[in-house]
C-alpha cells in the first residue's frame, strides 16, 4: 500500500532521515519505535507529504507522491492521520469538525455525513457529544474525535504521530480500544508509539529507528523478545 | 545638436510671439475680440478666490452657497451696466491669472493689487480700492504697543510668503517673526498670547476686529505706500477697459466701496448663530470624511490581504515585493505619501486627477500597509497544527484558508482592524492640505469666513470624536458577540 525507497530528508545540515527503505502492506499494523529525535514522526509525515523529503520516493497506491504535479490533494483523502496535538478546529463544533471537509470535498450528501458523523461518534464512544465545541472536551475525548473525523474521509491507511503522548495515563486506554477496534477491523495503520503494550499486543510488524535509520524490523515477539541489534536491545532494556 | 535646435526654438518662439503682439496691437483698437465674446455670449466671467473677506467670501443662505463681499457687489455692478449675466468662478488665487489667459474667465476681481510681475501678464484698470497693511494687537496691549519701536524683540505673526511677511523683516527691529501657512493662524496666535502682534491688509483686519473685540488696530504704520486694488483684464481689450474703468469712476465718485464694505460686513454677520451659519459646511465635511475613511479601510483591507498573502508565499520574490511595500509605507509619513501621489500623478504620470480621488488613493495605499500586517500577523497567529490537520485531509490551501484558518484569524484580525479604522478616520485629515473638503479643510474654510479662528477647531475635534467613539462602540459590541460563540 505504501512504499517508501531511498527516503532522506535534510532540516538544514541535519540529516534527519538517512536512505529509509520500507513497505507496508494492505490491512497490515505497523508500529515505529526508537528514542526521541530518531526521526520517525519525520518519516510518517513524509508519508502524506507534510514533509517533503529531500531524496527518495514515496508510492502510494501505485501513485509517487514526490511526483511533481500529482494529484496530492486527492491522494491525501485517502491517508488519514492523527497528530500528537489532536488539532481539533476549535471554531466549529465536534459534529461539524468531522463533516468539514466530506462537505467541503463533497464527498456525500449532507444528511449521509451527518449520519455517518453521529455512526463514528458512537463508535468512538462520544455521540452525546456531538453539539459541544473542542473547548469543552478532555484530552483523551478530543482525540478520539480526531480520529473519527479522519475516519470520516473514509480513508485507506491512517497515520498515527504518537496519539496519547499528549494525554493524561488514566485516559490513555480509552484511545488505544479506539485504535484497537480499529485494527481488528482490518484498517491499515502506522502507528508511531511509546506505547509499547499497544506495540506488543496490536502490531503486525514493529519497526525500531534511531538516528535516522531502520535499525530493526519484524514481529513484534521476535523484535521484543530477541532484539538482534545491541541498539535495540538497549532501547528495549530502558522502556520496558 | 541639442543645444542647436533649442536655440532655434527659442528663436522661432520669440519672433512668432513678436508677430502675435504687433498684429493684435494694430487691430486692437479698432476690435477687441474679448469684448465682442461677452456680448455674443451674453455672460461676464468673473473669476475670484473666494477665501478672502470681506473683498469675497462664501455665506450659506438656506443651506445654499452664495458669493458675497465688495468685490461680488462691484462685479454685479459692473455685470448691470453692461447689460451682462454675471458668472463667478471660484479658483485658487494663483490659478487666477492663468485661467485669463487661457480664457476660462474674462476678468479677475479677487482684491488684486498690481505688481510689476503681473503687470507683464496681464492689463489692470483705474484702482477702485487703495490697501494698507497695519498691525492688530490685543486692545489692552493697545497703550503700550503704538509705535513700530514698541515691537522691538517682539513676536510677530504673518502669513507665509506675503508682503506682510517683508514689512515684518524689515522695518521692525530684532522681531521674532513667525510665518504661518493660513491667515486664520496669525489671528489665533495673537489671541492666545503667542504672538504679540499680527499684520495684515487693512480691510480684512477691520472684519476680524468685529468678530473679536479683544483685538483692536495698533497705531503703528508702516513705511510702504497704499497699494492700488484693480480689477485685471486679457491685454489688448480697449473696449473692455473702457467699460470696467467707467463703472469704476463711477464708484469712486459716489464712494459706492463704502457701501459695499457695509452690505459686506452685513453679510459677513447676518442670520442666526454660529451652528445655523456654517452647519453645512461641517456637514460637507463629516460627509466627506466618513466617505474617505470608508472607502479608505474596504479597499485598504483587500489590498491589505492581497499584499498579507504575497508576504505568506512560498514565492520568495512575491514575498520579498511585499516586504518591500509594507517596510516602505510603514516608514514614510502619510503627509508625503499623499503628497507624492497628489504632485506624481500629475507630475509624473501626466493624469489630471481630482484632490478626493488622489487622497483616496494615498489613504487606500498607506492603509493596506498596516492591515497587511494586521491580517498576517491574524493568520500566524494561528497554530500550524490547523494548516497540517486540513492539508491532511485532503483540503487544498484555499479551502484551508477560507475555512479552517481565516475563521479562526478573523477574531485576532477584528479588533486590530476596527483600531486601524479609527486611526483612518483621524489621518484622513491630513488630505486636508491637497484642499480635499473633509472636516478639517472646512473647519479651515469656516475660520476664514467666520473670522473665529477657534471654534470651527473645536467643533472639527468634535466631530472626529464623535465619530471614533462611536466606531470603537461598535467594534466593542461586535467582539463581545463573537466571544460568545466560543
Amino acid at each position: 500500500m505504501i512504499k517508501i525507497k531511498n527516503l532522506n530528508k535534510k532540516f538544514g545540515n541535519n540529516e534527519v532521515l538517512k536512505d529509509i527503505n520500507l513497505e507496508i502492506q494492505k490491512g497490515e499494523v505497523v508500529a515505529i519505535i526508537g528514542p526521541s529525535g530518531s526521526g520517525k514522526s519525520t518519516l510518517l509525515r513524509c508519508m502524506n507529504l507534510l514533509e517533503i523529503p529531500t531524496k527518495g520516493q514515496v508510492i502510494f497506491e501505485g501513485n509517487d507522491l514526490t511526483h511533481k504535479g500529482i494529484q496530492l490533494d486527492q491522494l491525501r483523502q485517502k491517508i488519514g492521520m492523527v497528530f500528537q496535538n489532536f488539532n481539533l478546529f476549535p471554531h466549529k463544533k465536534v459534529k461539524d469538525n468531522i463533516i468539514l471537509a466530506p462537505k467541503l470535498l463533497k464527498k456525500r450528501e449532507l444528511n449521509k455525513l451527518n449520519n455517518q458523523a453521529l455512526e463514528l461518534l458512537e463508535k468512538v464512544g462520544l455521540k452525546e457529544k456531538a453539539e459541544v465545541y473542542p473547548s469543552q472536551l478532555s484530552g483523551g475525548q478530543k482525540q478520539r474525535v480526531a480520529i473519527a473525523r479522519a475516519l470520516a474521509m473514509q480513508p485507506d491507511v491512517m497515520l498515527f504521530d504518537e496519539p496519547t503522548s499528549a494525554l493524561d495515563p488514566e485516559v490513555v486506554g480509552d484511545v488505544l480500544k479506539v485504535m484497537k477496534d480499529l485494527a481488528k477491523e482490518g484498517m491499515t495503520m502506522v502507528v508511531v508509539t511509546h506505547e509499547m503494550g499497544f506495540a506488543k499486543e496490536v502490531s503486525d510488524k514493529v519497526i525500531f529507528m534511531a538516528d535516522g535509520v531502520v535499525v530493526e524490523s519484524g514481529k513484534p515477539n521476535e523484535l521484543f523478545e530477541h532484539p538482534q541489534n545491541e541498539r535495540t536491545q538497549n532501547f528495549l532494556a530502558r522502556v520496558l | 545638436m541639442k543645444y542647436i535646435i533649442k536655440v532655434f526654438l527659442v528663436f522661432i518662439i520669440l519672433v512668432g510671439s513678436l508677430l502675435t503682439n504687433t498684429q493684435n496691437n494694430t487691430h486692437a483698437e479698432e476690435n477687441d475680440e474679448h469684448w465682442k465674446k461677452i456680448k455674443e455670449s451674453g455672460v461676464l466671467r468673473v473669476g475670484l478666490s473666494a477665501d478672502y473677506a470681506p473683498m469675497e467670501f462664501e455665506k450659506n443662505i438656506n443651506g445654499k452657497t452664495e458669493y458675497a463681499g465688495v468685490d461680488i457687489e462691484l462685479a454685479k455692478k459692473i455685470a448691470k451696466d453692461n447689460h451682462l449675466k454675471l458668472k463667478i468662478i471660484n479658483m485658487q488665487f494663483d490659478s487666477l491669472l492663468g485661467a485669463l489667459k487661457t480664457g476660462k474667465i474674462d476678468i479677475i476681481i479677487s482684491g488684486m493689487t498690481t505688481t510689476p510681475e503681473r503687470e507683464k501678464e496681464v492689463n489692470f484698470t483705474k484702482p477702485y480700492m487703495m490697501t494698507n497693511n497695519i498691525m492688530l494687537v490685543k486692545i489692552k496691549e493697545k497703550s503700550h504697543l503704538k509705535d513700530i519701536k514698541d515691537f522691538k524683540n517682539k513676536r510677530i505673526a504673518v502669513q507665509k510668503g506675503t508682503d506682510q511677511e517683508k514689512i515684518a523683516k524689515t522695518e521692525i527691529e530684532n522681531a521674532d517673526v513667525t510665518s504661518l501657512n493660513k491667515l486664520p493662524e496669525t489671528i489665533l496666535s495673537v489671541k492666545s498670547n503667542k504672538a504679540d502682534g499680527a499684520i495684515l491688509e487693512k480691510p480684512v483686519a477691520e472684519a476680524y476686529i468685529k468678530q473679536n473685540p479683544e483685538l483692536a488696530f495698533s497705531d503703528v504704520t508702516f513705511n510702504e505706500e497704499k497699494k492700488p486694488t484693480c480689477i485685471a483684464l486679457p491685454k489688448n481689450s480697449p473696449i473692455l477697459l473702457k467699460k470696467l474703468n467707467q463703472t469704476i469712476d463711477e464708484v469712486n465718485d459716489k464712494h459706492l466701496i463704502d457701501q459695499y464694505m457695509t452690505q459686506a460686513s452685513k453679510d459677513m454677520q447676518d442670520d442666526g448663530n454660529f451652528y445655523t451659519k456654517y452647519k453645512s459646511f461641517f456637514i460637507k465635511g463629516i460627509k466627506n470624511t466618513i466617505l474617505i475613511s470608508i472607502i479608505g479601510v474596504v479597499l485598504g483591507a483587500i489590498l491589505g490581504a492581497f499584499i498579507a498573502l504575497m508576504k505568506l508565499s512560498k514565492i520568495k520574490p512575491l514575498s520579498w515585493l511585499a516586504s518591500i511595500y509594507i517596510e516602505f509605507l510603514r516608514g514614510t509619513p502619510l503627509l508625503v505619501q499623499v503628497f507624492i501621489v497628489f504632485f506624481g500623478t500629475t507630475a509624473a504620470l501626466g493624469l489630471d486627477i481630482s484632490a478626493l480621488i488622489c487622497g483616496i488613493i494615498a489613504l487606500v495605499i498607506n492603509a493596506s500597509a498596516y492591515i497587511a500586517e494586521i491580517f498576517r500577523a491574524g493568520i500566524n497567529s494561528i497554530d500550524k497544527g490547523q494548516t497540517e490537520t486540513a492539508r491532511s485531509l485532503g483540503l487544498s490551501y484555499n479551502q484551508t484558508m477560507r475555512s479552517v484558518i481565516m475563521p479562526q484569524a478573523i477574531k485576532n484580525i477584528l479588533p486590530a482592524l476596527g483600531n486601524e479604522f479609527v486611526t483612518l478616520i483621524k489621518e484622513s485629515s491630513i488630505v486636508s492640505t491637497i484642499g480635499v473638503g473633509e472636516i478639517m479643510f472646512n473647519a479651515q474654510v469656516v475660520q476664514g469666513i467666520s473670522f473665529d479662528p477657534f471654534t470651527p477647531l473645536l467643533i472639527a475635534a468634535g466631530m472626529y470624536f464623535i465619530l471614533t467613539f462611536t466606531l470603537s462602540r461598535i467594534m466593542n459590541f461586535i467582539e463581545g458577540r463573537m466571544m460568545a460563540s466560543d
